[in-house]
């Protein structure tokens, strides 16, 4: 196979990665508990500016990456027990009100840290190349690859094996039935926001570290969050896996290809796939 | 004795229509059938005691504590189980993780039998059977069988069956009879309510009727079965369909 070709792929796969951690966060929010939470982007960059407060006083990018994440899951934590908590389960409120709160941290964050592009330094130890037989590819890209496998069997395992992952997917179908088993779903539902809210952050730094990041950058990772979530199927892990897999490849090629393109792709892919499979690539019925 | 249930005029409003209006009723122990024609309010009362309606005003006591405002969990960490109208078993979970999900070890029962797990296997072999099909594979009778599994795994002292008999093939229904059976002797109390005067009648030996929104007739079985009059008053059941 043409080297570039081979290039293009391995761009694609690893970009997939990225959105694939982006993207979990939002559909364990947005798919499952069907919280429409558009504050997800502003999460991201919020995450990636403070890592880059963290990293101005501290010089450590590990440090950035748990600092942040923490940071971000105590702030989903805030954000659901004092302002979500009363809207539950009313679309158009939970919309407006994560609406709200993107506009205001985007308006406080170009405010403190003005409209330049930003990025993270990643570790020394990335920076060297990897030997890949015909080629050589970043060493930070397949770190990404890596970090995003590992998110994914996590995710998975934690919604297949434990308590809080049956108690997840029983409340997705009949939050009343868990309830009068005499268990709190709330509480539940407080922690899988939480943990979206840290996978959220982590994919801040690190996405802030894999490319530039600046303010609107969050309208940006909305965007790819909700095609890959809806072009995998609302609420599937695999679904998103999928759906980030297609998204990447696509933007990948047409990026490299047709650069003029690439959002009609995107969304020319997102309309086929909703007319032929109108619950997305690994959706099922309600 | 004290009575396990007791509820003194509780009014319930849904979507602005007046559904209970003052409902009294006692339950001491064993099995209490609550009977009544189709919209009359059975549902509603049934949720209304595990707090997932709210009523606007009455009061509901279990064991002496005071139900009306408390949270449905908190209801059913009392000791308050439900098998609900319709089973409503979950459909991303197999039978095992139904019954693994509903089980708390360590909440303190006051029934006879412990259950976990296995005791709901050993009532249910068929579940047993069908241990890694997901809820909504299971035919209507299995599904039964795991909804009245999933509310014993939680050692309720009182259990709450909405139209058990609903769908049920008349052999799984002397099945599901005969579990209710095996849980008043475990020491269990049980609110039914049902259409089917046969399956009522066989569980409990009492019966109360719940008509527009009331209790209207309360009494003993053999004396309700025999009063065709009040049979086709409250229940619209003509005296051939009195018989079994
Ligand atoms: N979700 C609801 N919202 C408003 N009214 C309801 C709802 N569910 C039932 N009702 C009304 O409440 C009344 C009692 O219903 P229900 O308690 O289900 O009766 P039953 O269980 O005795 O058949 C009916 O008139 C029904 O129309
Ligand atoms: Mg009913």
């Amino acid at each position: 196979m043409n080297v570039n070709l081979l290039m293009i792929l391995l761009n694609g796969i690893t970009y997939a990665g990225l959105l694939f951690m982006v993207a979990s966060g939002f559909t364990l929010v947005f798919g499952l508990m069907r919280v429409v939470n558009l504050a997800h982007g502003i999460f991201y960059l919020l995450a990636a500016y403070l890592g880059l407060l963290i990293y101005r006083t501290t010089g450590s990018w590990w440090l950035c990456l748990i600092g942040s994440s923490l940071i971000v899951a105590a702030c989903a934590f805030v954000i659901h027990s004092t302002l979500l908590r009363r809207v539950q389960g009313d679309d158009q409120r939970e919309t407006l009100l994560t609406l709200g709160i993107s506009f205001v941290v985007g308006d406080l964050l170009l405010a403190y840290f003005g409209g330049m592009p930003q990025r993270l330094r990643a570790p020394e130890m990335f920076s060297v190349p990897v030997s890949l037989g015909i080629l050589t590819y970043p060493g930070f890209r397949l770190f990404v690859l890596g970090i995003a496998v590992f998110i994914g069997v996590f995710l998975w395992a934690l919604l297949k094996f434990t308590q809080l992952g049956r108690i997840i997917r029983a409340g997705v179908d009949d939050r009343d039935m868990v309830a009068v088993l005499g268990i709190d779903i709330d509480w539940a539902f407080v922690a899988v926001f939480v943990l979206a809210g840290f996978i959220t952050g982590l994919s801040g730094v690190i996405g802030g570290s894999y490319l530039v990041f600046a303010p609107g950058e969050d309208i940006h990772v909305l965007t790819y969050s909700l095609i890959v979530v809806i072009v995998g199927g609302l609420g599937s892990l695999s679904g998103v896996a999928l759906g980030a897999l297609v998204v990447g490849l696509i933007d990948s090629f047409s990026k490299t290809l047709v650069p003029a393109f690439t959002m009609f792709f995107l969304f020319g892919t997102l309309m086929l796939v909703l007319a032929f499979r109108p619950h997305g690539l690994r959706g099922r019925e309600k | 004795m004290e009575p396990v249930l007791e509820i003194s005029g509780v009014h319930v409003y849904r979507q602005g229509s007046h559904i209970l209006k003052g409902v009294d009723l006692s339950l001491s122990g064993g099995s209490l059938a609550l009977i009544g024609r189709n919209g009359m309010g059975k549902t509603t009362l049934i949720s209304t005691i595990m707090g997932l309606l709210r009523s606007s005003e009455g009061s509901i006591r279990f064991m002496g504590q005071e139900l009306i405002g408390k949270k449905p969990c908190l209801i059913a960490r009392k000791g308050i189980g439900l098998v609900p109208q319709g089973k409503r078993v979950f459909r991303s979970l197999t039978v095992d993780e139904h019954l693994k999900l509903a089980f708390e070890p360590k909440r303190k029962h006051q029934a006879d039998i412990y259950w976990n797990v296995e005791r709901v296997y050993e009532l249910f072999p068929r579940l047993k059977e069908r241990i890694r099909q997901e809820g909504t594979r299971l035919s209507g009778g299995e599904q039964q069988m795991l909804a009245i599994g999933r509310a014993l795994v939680t050692n309720p002292s009182l259990l709450l069956m909405d139209e058990p008999s609903e769908g049920l093939s008349p052999i799984m229904m002397e099945t599901v009879i005969e579990a209710c059976h095996r849980l008043t002797a475990a020491g269990i109390s049980l609110l039914v309510v049902e259409q089917s005067l046969h399956f009522a009648s066989s569980v409990s030996d009492r019966y109360a009727i719940l008509m527009t929104g009331a209790i209207v007739q309360q009494g003993e079985f053999p004396d309700l079965l025999r009063d065709r009059q009040l049979l086709s008053a409250y229940m619209g059941i003509s005296n051939t369909r009195v018989a079994r």
